[in-house]
């Protein structure tokens, strides 16, 4: 037997002690590439800035599990979701459209409807660019409120505010221009975290570093 | 000059008062009454309420969770924020506690709110309702007005943070610190 430091199994970011209160977890279904960091970053510091929890699929988990499962585990234990639908357009030589997007949006309705789950209400914010094409892009959704936005930071900061400040889980709200001043400390406190851990951020550390800079905005 | 009017269906007795009384003081009036819900009900409303000069929102005990009502709020606040020279006006009803959006819903000055404890008292608050929909300056030391039975019957009261909000978000705030320093300290994942 070899000497040596005891692999101690990672607890999954939302399970043990680190049990997110679905009631506070907002799931973030968007794009996860360098062109859409920053918008990534908005949307992240913004519900964090609102006293939410974000949540993804890029939770540091327990990577034994399929990366669908969890998708699912983390929408099926968040009350609020949001979906960014503005990349699902034909991309590259093959004009190719991103499906993961509708897919996860998907499952949230999923959770919403489920008979088996009357009492567990899900609500979902769905960001679409401004024009009239996204509001034929999944007509079912009318009734549902696609919201548009011109895809700018300040855009998607406070349209994520007004939806999560008029919930009822909301507590303390910073405004959108509180928010949008601080987001550049965030962003580079996350810089030095990528540093620090050469590449990947554990999940936690990134919603530590956007809690502690929202308590100085509130 | 058009005001909107937002309520839940719970308060919708002393909605159609107050737009009653609103409407004999030359002010019209403009609520989803009638409108059915549906795909149609959601583009009215936010017509109505970008179009409107004042918004007033009144607030019941049990308000919150109306998936309506949170549509209306989310669009008035979007509404007053990009045109900060429109004014929400939040009428509190007995028991009821301010909402969280409140605090941003002011730009260009103190948040506030009016307690209309008593549908009985409408009338009275009618004359101030009025000076605040026309824009007027906001009084925000307790402005207690004698109805003619004596009673209070107005006050537009300031509106401060919820410290309790705040305790509990400091208590999150360490939990996850601390979760942060035991990743830290073991590097190995399995």
């Amino acid at each position: 037997m070899t000497e040596g430091r005891r692999r101690i199994p990672r607890e999954h970011f939302g399970s043990g002690k680190l049990t997110i209160n679905p009631a506070k977890a907002v799931f973030i279904n968007c794009p996860y590439d360098a062109e859409f960091a920053e918008t990534f970053d908005a949307i992240f510091f913004a519900i964090a800035c609102c006293g939410f929890t974000p949540r993804s699929a890029l939770e540091s988990g327990t990577v034994a599990e399929s990366r669908m499962r969890r998708i699912v585990d983390a929408i099926f234990s968040s009350k609020y979701s949001i979906h960014d639908l503005s990349r699902c357009r034909g991309e590259g030589s093959e004009m190719l459209a991103r499906f993961n997007m509708p897919l996860e949006l998907g499952i949230a309705m999923a959770r919403r409807f489920m008979k088996s789950r009357p009492n567990q209400r899900h609500d979902w914010l769905v960001l679409v660019p401004d024009g009239h094409g996204y509001l034929k892009f999944v007509s079912d959704l009318a009734g549902f409120d696609p919201v548009r936005y011109d895809g700018k930071t300040e855009s998607v900061v406070s349209k994520i505010i007004f939806w999560l400040a008029t919930r009822p889980e909301a507590a303390e709200i910073p405004t959108p221009q509180a928010v949008l001043n601080e987001l550049p400390r965030f962003q580079k406190e996350k810089l030095r975290l990528q540093q620090e851990w050469g590449g990947d951020v554990p999940w936690a550390d990134t919603v530590l570093a956007a809690l502690e800079i929202s308590e100085t905005i509130l | 000059m058009s005001t909107f009017l937002s309520y839940a269906s719970a308060n919708r007795k002393v909605a159609e008062k107050l737009r009653d009384e609103l409407e004999k003081a030359g002010i019209a009036v403009w609520s989803d009454a009638g409108t059915v819900a549906g795909e149609r009900w959601r583009d009215r409303i936010e017509d109505a309420i970008r179009s409107a000069s004042a918004i007033l929102v009144l607030i019941g005990p049990k308000n919150g969770d109306d998936p309506e009502q949170q549509f209306t709020w989310q669009m008035a606040l979007e509404t007053v924020w990009h045109d900060p020279s429109k004014r929400l006006i939040p009428i509190l009803l007995r028991g009821a506690t301010p909402p969280p959006f409140l605090h941003i819903a002011a730009q260009d000055g103190q948040p506030f709110f009016i307690r209309l404890d008593s549908p009985r008292k409408i009338k009275d608050i009618v004359p101030e309702l009025a000076e605040l929909i026309q824009g007027k300056q906001v009084r925000l030391v307790d402005q207690d007005r004698r109805g003619t039975d004596g009673a209070r019957s107005i006050s537009i009261n300031p509106l401060t943070a919820d410290a309790g909000q705040r305790r509990k978000r400091a208590a999150r705030l360490a939990e996850i610190r601390e979760y942060v320093e035991q990743l830290r300290s073991r590097p190995s994942e399995s």
